[in-house]
């Protein structure tokens, strides 16, 4: 009984509609049986360009609804960050995108991504060579 | 004798295989840096927010008006009276004479097309919403949006251009637009002011061409001055591509104190780009926000913007003396030293760590200099 309550709660967050799997994209885990797919949507990643990069959070095969999601960038060895703050849109089909991003220097970005989804935070990290 | 033959031998090999005696060798990770800073002239899209962008009577309207001392309210100033043709539209003074002498140095107008922000400290998001700010700006051209459509309505040439441009007559436009359309204007000729190609632009198509003969006619000092500007100098980091710059704003450890307080450098250009009428998310803009005001609507102001100013595109560097946003650096030498010698007390805690003292040779100092020079018109 409890099983059955467990897999029907994560039906209702499930949006079925997108596949989770992104053409060129990458993926990581941020813990709990999750998977964040990511990509940029328009490549290649120029320096001084903005850019913008699409998310999927997924268990298995199920696209599950993101709650919150705040994302921000910085250069581990220069100690900055972005000059611009990404704006987010939640979209109906699960699918997060974070546009107005822009990296202004060649090197090593690491981005750091805040999520919720179920009531359930999460942290993970992308890093990016450009 | 025989000695001497085998190290002459040995010599003559070492020159077939590397090119020439004394040449600098640029490895393949370099070469792809080198790659990076062309080709020149590069194609730069129009501006969509500007619907005479690219216009040839927009053009020639705003050629015309540059020059004319009666867009300033007593006919003391034009466009040219500080951007100077003759100096790489510069004047070269330390900082701009208006009608007072102002707080910052008159940058260059050349290779502005394309660039996301205008001004050292990026107070405008367009080059038609920069256009406007001397015309109106009380201590430069002091001029009032009725008093530049009446210029317009005097001039027969001026109807007939703006007509032809923005297919509307002088006479019934309100005052504002007819300010907004002139600098438009003048922002379509501005987009035409291009350096030409350098011949660090001809030894950089060699470069990748493997081209011997054609690499050899670039100093070798240059050469070097190269290597250290995209190596231990890493000034590439934000001198970056074509355009020797990455658009944005740094804090390189000029002061920023004037003699009547402080310059809020890039802090204070956010406040004011953001609260211009004519900025891009504005009723002026020609196109589409969504697309050509990204940065405007998603620019964030941070405390360590105090003291950032803009970085400065590096073509043609030579003609634009004296440097910094203050004009406190009279030649290319000086600035040189400037990171040689770099204070890094006066750089922000939270500030770029990529910044610390070169500690340069004199003759690497002679280098990069020679490097520099090699980027202004042929």
């Amino acid at each position: 009984m409890i099983r059955f309550l467990f897999i029907a709660s994560l039906q209702l967050v499930s949006l079925p509609l997108l596949a989770c799997d992104f053409a060129n994209g990458e993926r990581v885990s941020p813990g709990d049986g999750l998977m964040l797919h990511y990509r940029i949507k328009s490549p290649p990643l120029t320096v001084a360009q903005h850019f913008s990069m699409q998310f999927l959070l997924c268990r298995g095969e199920s696209v599950l609804a993101v709650e919150g999601f705040k994302l921000d960038a910085l250069m581990p060895a220069h100690g900055h960050g972005m000059n611009y703050k990404a704006s987010i849109d939640l979209l109906d089909d699960g699918l997060v995108e974070a546009s107005g991003m822009l990296f202004h220097m060649p090197g090593q970005w690491r981005v750091t991504v805040n999520l919720s989804y179920d009531g359930v935070a999460r942290q993970t990290q992308l890093d990016f060579e450009i | 004798m025989f000695r001497v033959a085998i190290q002459l031998l040995f010599f003559t090999t070492a020159a077939l295989l590397f090119g020439r005696a004394g040449a600098v060798e640029f490895n393949a990770v370099e070469r792809e840096l080198i790659a990076q800073h062309g080709p020149w002239p590069m194609q730069f899209a129009g501006d969509s927010s500007n619907r005479v962008s690219e216009n040839e009577q927009a053009i020639r309207l705003g050629e015309a008006l540059f020059f004319d001392h009666e867009l300033g309210i007593d006919s003391k100033f034009s466009c040219a009276s500080c951007h100077d043709p003759g100096r790489a539209f510069t004047d070269g003074l330390k900082t701009a004479q208006g009608r007072v002498r102002l707080d910052r140095n008159t940058p260059s107008l050349l290779n502005l097309k394309a660039n996301r922000w205008f001004g050292w400290g990026g107070e405008n998001d367009s080059l038609w919403a920069q256009s406007i700010r001397p015309i109106l700006a009380a201590d430069e051209m002091a001029n009032h949006p009725d008093h530049v459509r009446e210029l317009l309505l005097s001039r027969q040439r001026y109807r007939q251009f703006y007509l032809q441009a923005f297919a509307a007559e002088v006479g019934s436009e309100t005052s504002e637009k007819v300010l907004v359309n002139v600098g438009k204007a003048l922002a379509a000729y501005q987009e035409t002011l291009l350096s030409l190609r350098s011949s660090f632009d001809d030894f950089r198509d060699a470069l990748l061409a493997g081209d011997q003969t054609a690499m050899s006619r670039y100093p070798e000092s240059a050469q070097r001055g190269l290597k250290i500007f995209i190596g231990e100098g890493r000034c590439n980091l934000c001198h970056l591509g074509p355009r020797f710059s990455n658009g944005e704003f740094g804090d390189v450890g000029i002061p920023y104190f004037t003699a009547d307080g402080v310059d809020a450098g890039r802090y204070g250009g956010i406040q004011q780009v953001r609260a211009n009428p004519y900025n891009l998310l504005g009723k002026y803009n020609d196109g589409d926000p969504g697309q050509n005001a990204v940065s405007s609507s998603h620019v964030r102001q941070t405390h360590r913007n105090w003291g950032e100013f803009k970085i400065p595109g590096l073509r043609a560097v030579a003609a634009t003396a004296p440097y910094m946003h203050n004009g406190s650096l009279p030649t290319l030498r000086d600035v040189v030293l400037h990171y040689s010698l770099l204070d890094e007390e006066r750089l922000h805690t939270d500030g770029e760590k990529i910044l610390r003292p070169l500690n340069l040779s004199n003759s690497e100092v002679d280098d990069l200099v020679s490097f520099l020079q090699s980027l202004g018109d042929e």
